[in-house]
């Protein structure tokens, strides 16, 4: 499911025009792209929740050219899935 | 920061962002995350503009290992969730790292300061400094002899990169560098100015050389620096004064000038404890070491050396361009001759032709090539007949320990072959009325073999060996014939049903045999505790032959059988 499908389905559930649903949806992600950068935990319901965690420097090698590289530490987002969704997709069968 | 902000914060956050009620918001939150999550579900990947991809990846089912019994569990094929933020977000959460970019690391830098630092620790300094003087021996114009004196720095600074002390060249240093200490030590007991040493400094560039390395390698106190110019200027002092105690011996007899070094000699004795005490600090205890070994080896040969290296000391000095120096030279040979103890009637002669050569001539003028070559020419010898004393010695080494070498493998040889005897031995005589053993002894079966199957354990009176068939082996014959013996071995460590299978049938598909007889011993097939008495099958029982590609087969199709289990 893509963007244009969420936002589909959105607005048939909640009978709402796509172009609301699509600026509601761009709210969301604001408020929660406001509160990461914070580095606060923010909760997605049902799914999970998304942090930031911090990766720490390191060395890495390229392999062919065996030059080694200093790659700088890095925030990133770290999304944790929740109870209900590691049960659901424990049902689901590969 | 590192607030936890649940569903409902978010909703108020939501709502105030976009100008809903709370309720609206609530309403429009979960249900944006349920479609999110049954979309997830349903499609395996869910995209959200400005939030990023959520994606369901497949994890292959693999086996592990239970912790809390060993066992082995499958972990079945499952799914994970891979989340990748959108470029934007990931941007933005990034920023107070952004600046930083990757960087490629040179191991050059690195590996420079570390050899900068064992440099520092091995004092690899001193050998650079003092080698630095040794080529100065050779007459040049003070402009050459700038040039000279940077290109040596240099090389000794890369030499010594690598901190690899010569022996012969680290006892000429050291004795050159005491020396050098010991002209300062005398100057200092004289007074002397600053200002008389600026005048005469510029004339004196050996002095500067000497300095120079230290400098480049590691910054000195300046005050240590202020206080060897002292040292320097109280030493030309000292110098002026002796050199004109010097002219009024030299109008004497050479008789007299020896008289005169006998009180030199006493004022010598004099200095020595004070030389010990600056050169003992001052001294790598590895060099120093090395000094002392080597100073006892060739204490006979050495008297001439150390004379002749002594002899450079005042000679370096010589482009000064100044006559008291030139004058003061052949005091100092004869100290140093006195200092050594050595009376060598040739290099006294030596002495005695560089005075009478240089006394006319000013110093500006080169002194005669001829004593310094002679000079140069006994050290080399003597480097050589060193040089050679070492060669041999380590060829003396080399041979020893090839001779041991030798002499070890000999002996473990025949230790081996000693207890292998011995083992035949008790083992034919405790089978001596056995009937196979005799049969196998006959048939002139090898040492090694009998030797193979003794370390099997001993059978039992109801029991006999069962052996590998071999074919075309009269034991082979006999194990055909009893094939309803069975052998009993006890697991040792190391060993698996596999190997032994190997060892007892040829083949180590036929473990499962092995595991079959033993199933109510073995719980674990893979796992056998030692110690554990298992059962071996004869072959025939099973049918089993190394040689037959049915009967692996079997034996692999059975094994896959029971494993399945």
């Amino acid at each position: 499911m893509n963007s244009s499908e969420l936002t589909a389905a959105l607005s048939q559930r909640l009978q709402l025009s796509k172009t609301e649903v699509n600026k509601r949806i761009d709210d969301i992600a604001a408020v929660i792209t406001a509160e990461l950068v914070k580095k606060n935990t923010v909760s997605l319901g049902n799914m999970g929740s998304l942090e930031v965690v911090k990766r720490n420097e390191r060395i890495s090698v390229n392999p062919s050219s065996g030059k080694k590289m200093l790659i700088p530490p890095k925030l990133v987002v770290k999304f944790k899935m929740s109870n209900s969704l590691k049960d659901r997709l424990k049902d689901l069968k590969p | 920061m590192n607030e936890k902000i649940n569903i409902q914060s978010l909703v108020t956050l939501f709502a105030e962002k976009s100008g809903l009620t709370k309720k609206e918001a609530e309403a429009f939150l979960k249900e944006f995350f349920t479609v999110a999550h049954e979309g997830l579900l349903s499609d395996k990947i869910m995209k959200i503009k400005n939030l990023g991809n959520f994606k369901l990846i497949v994890v292959e089912d693999r086996e592990s290992i239970d912790i809390t019994n060993g066992s082995r569990v499958l972990i079945p094929a499952h799914y994970k969730v891979n989340y990748s933020p959108d470029a934007q977000l990931a941007e933005t959460i990034n920023e107070p790292f952004s600046l930083f970019e990757i960087i490629e690391v040179r191991h050059e830098a690195g590996k420079l300061e570390h050899i900068r630092k064992a440099r520092v620790e091995t004092g690899a300094e001193k050998p650079a400094e003092a080698a630095s003087i040794e080529p100065i021996t050779e007459k040049l114009t003070r402009k050459e002899f700038r040039d000279y004196e940077e290109n040596t720095v240099q090389e000794t600074i890369d030499e010594n990169i690598i901190p690899e002390p010569i022996i012969e060249k680290s006892i000429q240093e050291y004795k050159k560098e005491i020396r050098i200490r010991e002209t300062d030590e005398e100057s200092l007991s004289d007074e002397g100015t600053i200002a008389e040493f600026a005048s005469s400094s510029q004339a004196r560039p050996t002095w500067e050389t000497v300095e120079e390395p230290q400098e480049k390698l590691s910054p000195i106190d300046e005050e240590q620096e202020e206080q060897e110019e002292q040292e320097q200027a109280q030493e030309i002092q000292k110098k002026e004064q002796e050199k004109n105690q010097e002219e009024i011996e030299e109008q004497e007899d050479l008789k007299e000038e020896q008289e005169q070094d006998q009180e030199q000699d006493q004022e010598e004795e004099e200095e020595e404890p004070e030389e010990e005490l600056f050169f003992i600090p001052e001294a790598d205890p590895y060099e120093e070491f090395i000094l002392e070994q080597e100073a006892q080896r060739m204490r006979g040969t050495e008297k001439k050396l150390t004379f002749s290296i002594d002899e450079k000391t005042p000679i370096q000095e010589e482009p000064l361009g100044e006559e008291e120096e030139v004058l003061e030279e052949p005091f100092d040979e004869e100290e140093a001759v006195d200092e050594e103890e050595a009376s060598v009637e040739e290099l006294k002669e030596a002495s005695v032709e560089e005075l009478t050569v240089e006394e006319p001539s000013p110093a500006e003028l080169p002194p005669p090539k001829t004593i310094s070559q002679k000079f140069s020419e006994i050290i080399e010898n003597k480097k050589e007949t060193i040089r050679e004393d070492k060669k041999t010695f380590y060829e003396w080494v080399v041979y020893l320990s090839i001779i041991l070498i030798i002499a070890g493998v000999y002996l473990y040889f025949e230790h081996e072959e000693r207890l292998q005897a011995e083992y035949v031995n008790s083992f034919l005589h405790q089978f001596d009325d056995n009937q196979e053993i005799e049969q196998s002894a006959t048939t002139g079966k090898t040492s090694s073999e009998i030797f193979f199957r003794e370390r099997e354990p001993l059978p039992r009176a109801s029991d006999t060996l069962v052996d590998n068939p071999i074919v075309n082996n009269p034991i082979a014959k006999i194990d055909a014939d009893n094939s309803n013996i069975i052998k009993k071995r006890r697991i040792v460590a190391g060993e698996r049903l596999t190997l032994i299978a190997l060892k007892e049938y040829g083949h180590k598909s036929f473990w499962v045999y092995i595991y079959q007889e033993n199933r109510d011993r073995i719980k674990n097939p893979d796992n056998v505790p030692v110690g554990t008495e298992l059962i071996i099958p004869p072959a025939s029982k099973y049918g089993i032959d190394k040689n037959s590609k049915e009967s692996i087969q079997k034996a692999d199709e059975l094994a896959l059988q029971l494993m399945s289990k």
